[in-house]
């Protein structure tokens, strides 16, 4: 027989709420794909399996470096989350975790992250993931994701520094091979983030943000993401071109570039949004698969 | 191999980030104010010059 009473929640249950949305503060489905760029990059530099201590560690210290960054970046946009339909739901929008607690918790996890990775892999590690989170909260979130239409391209810096993070992991140093994974992740931002802003162009309209498709049209975007995606092809054939990849990889890279390039071409040709969807899912597969062909690759 | 790589690589960042570079440079304001505009444009651009130099003396090395 009910009782017409709703019980609250048990203390047990609040307890798993409030600690899943200290996760969703780090952004865990982002950092998966900026952890898998990190993973083949360690493959890459040690042209096989690096230590399995060194991978778990830079795993957790990469993870905490992106989530504390992520979380940053959600204490600082508060404001604006609170006007975009996907980001009012977020834990500090919604007021299930206090913006002090946020940042207390956010700059914990980040000198964590420091910490670890200086002491249990390396110092150079340590530093790049440190410049990644820097570069992504003062010079994306701080300064340009208000105030200019370049922002996700000067600002995808940040998101380009995990493969250089494991590389440093595995090997000690980065040199040519590494510099180059993070052209590729860097002029892959552009194409990528611009299909998902065609499909957020309202959200980012009423937030006041000034993405490309807000300030220079759909049409000129998706122009944009032809014309970037053809630039991420031909750096994607560098690897080649400085020896550092061989067949394998060249094979992959011109028909997976080749796919992208016909679902951007398809985009520039009728801006849509079931074209945009589908250019912007593509992005993320074929950034996995590049990376996964590049170290299948150096190991083979 | 890698000289065909480097050809194909070089044609699609000359042509593509040329046509992007000289769009963004055309809506970049003009004057003090545009400085950091006219920078974002400048900066990639600039590093797919140096990517591909360093390319080049791997091939011809």
């Amino acid at each position: 027989m009910t009782t017409g009473v709703v019980s609250a929640p048990g203390i047990g249950q609040r307890l798993a709420g409030l600690l899943a949305d200290y996760v969703r503060l780090t952004k865990p489905r982002v950092i998966s794909l900026l952890l898998l760029t990190t993973l083949l990059a360690m493959i890459m530099a040690r042209h096989g399996w690096p230590a399995g201590r060194t991978v778990v560690w830079t795993m957790i210290g990469g993870y905490l470096a992106a989530g504390g960054a992520n979380a940053i970046n959600q204490w600082f946009d508060r404001d604006i989350d609170a006007r975009m339909r996907r980001t009012s739901n977020r834990p500090i929008v919604a007021g299930r975790i206090g913006p002090t607690h946020a940042l207390i918790y956010a700059v914990t996890i980040s000198v964590a992250s420091a910490l670890i990775l200086g002491i249990a892999v390396n110092w150079l590690t340590a530093g790049l993931a440190m410049l990644g989170l820097l570069l992504y909260v003062f010079l994306y979130t701080l300064w340009l994701k208000r105030t200019t239409t370049q922002n996700i391209v000067i600002g995808g810096a940040a998101g380009a520094i995990p493969p250089l993070v494991g590389w440093a992991a595995a090997d000690g140093s980065i040199g040519l091979g590494a510099l180059i994974l993070f052209a590729i992740v860097f002029y892959w931002t552009p194409p990528h983030f611009w299909a998902l802003a065609l499909l957020l162009k309202k959200d980012y309209t009423e937030a006041g943000i000034p993405m490309l498709p807000v300030v220079r049209g759909v049409e000129e975007t998706a122009r944009q993401v032809l014309l970037w995606t053809v630039v991420l092809v031909g750096v994607t054939l560098l690897p080649v071109a400085a020896g550092v990849s061989g067949g394998l990889y060249f094979g992959s890279a011109l028909v997976l570039g080749g796919l992208f390039l016909a679902s951007a071409w398809q985009l520039a040709r009728q801006p849509d949004e079931r074209r945009a969807r589908s250019t912007f899912s593509y992005s993320m597969l074929y950034l996995a698969l590049l990376f996964a062909a590049l170290a299948i690759d150096a190991v083979v | 191999m890698a000289l065909i790589a480097l050809i194909i690589a070089t044609a699609m960042v000359v042509v593509a980030g040329g046509l992007v570079a000289r769009a963004d440079w055309a809506v970049a304001p003009k004057g003090r104010g545009g400085v950091f505009e006219r920078l974002w444009v400048v900066l990639p651009a600039g590093f797919l010059v140096l990517l591909i130099v360093l390319a080049a003396r791997q091939v011809v090395a």
